[in-house]
């Protein structure tokens, strides 16, 4: 039902949101009897019975407002005629919708609306799409008694200033539908109705939509009943013909959209409101920012050359694949198998990211497959499969409208995952209480009816110590849930890990000089966590990307055990993941040591499994990791990489390294959309398929699987899949899958947890949750419910690890002074490639240094210099941003941009168990500077000259 | 690297810390790396006794 792609109609709107309640009421509707549940409005349950009263400034994503009084009816006994938005259901109400007197007082409406709307419905964008038209339309409009001549807005000037949508006043019938849903859905109380009466009118707040604090999530578009807040494409290119549901391929989040084309003209995409992760609600990215996919720069031929100093020649298919598959087995023939290796992308489907660990472990015939997770999320997945005995966040987006308090640590969800922080911030607004453990002040802190109870600004590099002090309080002032720790831990390990977070060492007053957080601050923090019924705890990449990630993962969900939040709605441990696809790249197989479902390689029962369907014989030595293959290039010993879509040069730590280990190699297959920086160092380039190209699944933070589906034809006749499948096919196997659903069959086969998953049943479901098994059928909205998962040791009880807080190697001096801890912001994506190609690059041009007022000054910087950005690494240089949201001793920045390289200056210190590098905490000096970096002006140079392609012969 | 690994575990004491190195070695790391770590007398002691585990056991 969702494969096909339907013909284009709006997403249904029962006018008011859904009520939840178990008590059910009978009443009559014209005549019709229905029974809806306690809460529902007159006009949801019309809707519901299949009728359609007349509306306009109710929207079933907002609560109702009751303003327009078109949506009067007549109930038996009830004088007057209520407006049926705001009436609630009760027992025996007989309702009448269509009456004489109702359909006289809608026209005195409609007409005065109308009276100040231009009537050139023909011309108008939105025409056929309207509900002012439908409403206009319902009543029996036929007239306009009070005309034109009258004071009206109809000349009034349309504000562009967004790039993606236009405000045009004139066709705004002040209906507050987008002031209630920038408050109510986005939460950025971006707009209000400025004026009064007849004056009333739309306004951003200051010059424009551009210059407000709008983010332009699209949110108040969507509920705008006529043409006066519509996307610009629409008015471009016309209304959409037909619509097919898929999932953005940006962030964790994975919000559910429907794709709407003309032909194979994308012409929006709105987010759905039947997706479960984002029921209806979008952020700027995924809404809007997927003009990338026909962007100039993608490369949709096969390229080849010998050496990288030489410039590409495009080829067909069969003879990039068959140069690749000649050196592949050339280099493994010489040097053998251990020689060859892949990396998976955290931005490709689970079946792409299977079939390219199938083809390293079962084509090349090593383990050397590695995945840009490793660079974020992989402590996550040691952390939480040590403690609660598998790899993933225990919750749904939605438990967080259950939670009475929320730990928010080393993440910031307004700018990294929108579309949960509104959740968030709904729940917050609710009164749920707020901690927030970060060393900037992140917009969560302070923000339009959100303030947190305590801003714990750290150290950067100090979290393990923060948490070891907050148990530390939790613990020796009694707030522990013994009862849980009782029934659902192990009893020796919890004690352990009490007696040691009790030592007077870990107290906040003893640990206060490292972490730089006040003692009472702290105390007060831990307890307000313990003291709530349902304490969640959310965290992101500034938990993992330290030199104790794994450390702060076990701490957190020390914390999460100690204090029985595990196991119900409104609790437990959520890692926010960053690209969309982390979860399912993890949940694949994609790392060394690991097959799918997170089953160690040296587990010759697993193994065995996987030989019987796949016919070949596996390695039991756990593979190379990223740096390790880098080293081992160095040395000669590992010596061809295939790369299914990532950018290592720019996403990975220490950009030297990195270039110097690729530049060693022999065979580099970059597999991509465009000719991204790591493909300055490959010999074959494999042109790839956007996520609008190809079908498959993506699995998001909340481990809900969720279809990808192909609405256009892939611009290199290929789907990625396909591909790689080519590839294999070139090296000799004989790989037959003739759809990504045949794929997915074979991951449902050999991994437990997907058992019961197949794209015939998402289409039917929508989404499942992992496990999806026999023990949990319909998935697994919640884990740990009755139970840990069992882990090898088979017992299903929570572990607590005794977490020692160890310093970073990386420390301040006097000439590195300065901790640099690094971030990104909501309109940019992770290294950028997609979304700099688009026009969200209005709201970030470049990366800027955030730096303290203080620090500025003494180093006589001012906003807008251009700095100097030094570590023992390596440096660079961008302009400073003179601000108080980072604390003096502390400089903050994005890497969106090639240009400036902030990964020149990162270390390779990396976690001490999954070498996920420490992105967060560079000891450097900032000093002014006149001009680009010697590195910067070498490196324009040199991808100037990789990039390269030579004009067909 | 392997000393990091040794400092995480140290907390656990001499030999518990020592096997618990190992083992995580064991798992995440390929076999010719450890093959190649050559002389780890220098190393941290914790770390040192780990990897003389690792060589006994194969
Ligand atoms: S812009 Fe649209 S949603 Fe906002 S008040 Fe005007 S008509 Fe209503
Ligand atoms: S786009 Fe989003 S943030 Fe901007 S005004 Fe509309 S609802 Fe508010
Ligand atoms: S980027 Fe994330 S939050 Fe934004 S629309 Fe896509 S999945 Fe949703
Ligand atoms: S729709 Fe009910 S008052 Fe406007």
């Amino acid at each position: 039902m969702l494969t096909e792609p339907q013909p284009y109609a709006p997403q249904a709107d029962f006018g008011t949101p859904e009520a939840v309640s178990e008590t059910m009421v009978a009443l009559t509707i014209d005549g019709r009897r229905l029974t809806v549940p306690a809460g529902t409005s007159v006009m949801r349950a019309a809707a519901l019975a299949g009728g359609a009263i007349p509306r306009l400034c109710a929207t079933d994503s907002l609560a109702a407002f009751g303003s327009c009084r078109l949506c009067l009816v007549e109930i038996d006994g009830m004088k007057g005629t209520p407006a049926s938005c705001t009436t609630p259901v009760a027992e025996g109400m007989a309702v009448r919708t269509q009456t004489p007197r109702l359909q006289r007082l809608r026209r005195g409406v409609m007409e005065l609306t109308i009276s100040d709307h231009p009537l050139d419905c023909l011309t108008c964008s939105a025409s056929n799409d309207c509900e002012l038209q439908d409403a206009a339309a319902q009543v029996g409009l036929r007239d306009v008694r009070y005309g034109y001549a009258g004071a009206n807005h109809l000349d009034a000037a349309a504000d562009a200033s967004n790039p993606y949508f236009a405000f045009d006043p004139a066709k705004c019938i002040v209906c507050s539908r987008c002031v209630r849903a920038c408050d109510e859905v986005q939460g950025t109380f971006a707009l209000t109705i400025a004026g009064r009466g007849f004056d009333s009118q739309v306004s951003p707040g200051g010059e424009s939509f551009l210059g407000s604090e709008c983010v332009s999530c699209g949110a108040c578009v969507a509920a705008c009943p006529t043409a006066a807040l519509e996307e610009k494409s629409i008015a471009a290119i016309g209304k959409p013909e037909r619509a097919v549901i898929t999932t953005c391929a940006y962030c964790g989040v994975g919000c559910a959209f429907r794709a709407e084309l003309r032909g194979e003209q994308l012409v929006r995409m709105v987010p759905w409101k039947d997706g479960k992760a984002n029921h209806g609600h979008s952020c700027v990215k995924g809404r809007f920012a997927w003009g990338y996919a026909h962007h100039r720069d993608r490369i949709t031929t096969p390229m080849i050359r010998e050496r990288i100093d030489q410039p590409w020649r495009e080829v067909g298919w069969d003879e990039a694949l068959g140069f690749a598959a000649a050196r592949l087995k050339e280099i493994k023939a010489r040097h053998g198998a251990q020689a060859l290796g892949g990396i998976t992308s955290s931005r490709c489907t689970n079946e792409e990211t299977f079939l390219v660990q199938k083809l390293v472990r079962a084509g090349f015939g090593s383990n050397n497959v590695d995945t840009c997770a490793r660079v974020c999320h992989s402590p996550t997945g040691y952390g939480l499969k040590a403690t609660f005995g598998t790899s993933a966040g225990t919750q749904d987006f939605d438990s967080v409208m259950a939670a009475d308090v929320i730990l928010v640590i080393g993440a910031n969800p307004t700018d990294a995952h929108p579309v949960f922080a509104s959740r968030l911030k709904q729940r917050l607004r609710q009164g749920a209480k707020l901690i927030v453990v970060d060393p900037r002040r992140i917009d969560l802190v302070r923000s339009p009816h959100v303030a947190a109870a305590h801003h714990l600004a750290l150290q950067p590099g100090t979290n393990v110590a923060v948490l070891t002090a907050m148990a530390h309080v939790i613990v020796t002032e009694g707030l522990v849930d013994e009862g849980f720790i009782a029934a659902r831990c192990e009893r020796d390990e919890y004690q352990d890990w009490a007696r040691f977070v009790c030592e007077p060492r870990h107290s906040p007053e003893a640990l206060a000089a490292v972490t730089r957080v006040p003692a009472g601050d702290l105390r007060a923090a831990a307890r307000l966590f313990a003291s709530q019924r349902n304490g969640a705890i959310y965290y992101g990449l500034g938990v993992t990307e330290h030199s104790q990630g794994s450390s702060t993962v076990m701490a957190i969900a020390n914390l999460a055990m100690a204090t029985g939040n595990i196991g119900r709605a409104g609790v437990g441990v959520n890692p926010l993941r960053g690209q969309n696809n982390v979860q399912g790249a993890c949940d694949m197989g994609s790392f060394p040591h690991e097959l799918s479902g997170y089953r160690h390689i040296s587990d010759g029962a697993t193994r065995a499994l996987f030989e019987k369907d796949w016919g070949v014989a596996l390695d039991p030595d756990p593979g190379l990791r990223i740096p390790d293959m880098l080293d081992a290039a160095r040395d000669g010993s590992f010596r061809a990489l295939y790369i299914q879509g990532e950018d290592i040069l720019q996403s990975d730590p220490d950009t030297h390294h990195v270039a110097a280990g690729l530049a060693a190699m022999e065979c580099v297959i970059v597999h991509d959309l465009f000719l991204n920086e790591t493909a300055s160092y490959a010999h074959v380039f494999l042109p790839g398929s956007s996520f609008l190209e190809k079908t498959g699944t993506f699995t998001n933070a909340e481990r809900r699987i969720q279809m990808v589906r192909r609405v256009m034809t892939p611009a290199n006749g290929l789907e990625d899949w396909e591909v790689t499948q080519a590839l294999a096919r070139a090296l000799g196997l004989d790989w037959r899958y003739d759809s990504s659903a045949a794929i997915m069959d074979e991951i449902a086969r050999l991994t437990p947890s997907f058992a019961g998953v197949s794209h015939e049943r998402l289409d039917a479901e929508g989404s499942l949750q992992w496990p999806v098994d026999a023990a949990h059928p319909d998935g697994s909205p919640v884990m740990h419910v009755d139970g840990f998962v069992p882990g090898p040791n088979g017992k299903g009880r929570g572990k607590f690890v005794v977490t020692d807080y160890i310093p970073t190697d990386e420390r301040t001096g006097l000439r590195f002074p300065l901790l640099l801890t690094t971030g990104r912001i909501l309109s940019q994506y992770n290294v950028g490639a997609q979304t700099r190609r688009t026009d969200n690059s209005i709201w970030h041009e470049e990366d800027l240094l955030e730096i303290h007022p203080t620090d500025a000054e003494s180093r006589g910087l001012a906003e807008g210099d251009r700095a100097r950005l030094a570590s023992r690494t390596g440096e660079t240089t961008l302009r400073v941003h003179v601000t108080e949201r980072v604390a003096p001793g502390v400089v903050y920045t994005t890497f969106h941009h090639p240009a400036t390289q902030a990964n020149v200056v990162t270390t390779d210190y990396s976690d001490w168990a999954t070498n996920c590098p420490e992105y967060k905490v560079t000891a450097v000096q900032v000093t002014p500077s006149n001009g680009p970096s010697a590195w910067q002006e070498d490196y324009a140079d040199l991808t100037a000259r990789a990039r390269r392609i030579a004009p067909a012969a | 690297m392997a000393n990091q690994i040794a400092a995480n575990f140290a907390i656990a004491g001499g030999e518990a810390a020592a096997r618990a190195t190992a083992e995580h070695i064991r798992q995440f790391w390929n076999s010719r790396m450890i093959a190649a770590m050559g002389d780890t007398s220098g190393l941290d002691p914790i770390a040192a006794a780990a990897f003389a585990q690792l060589r006994i056991d194969g």
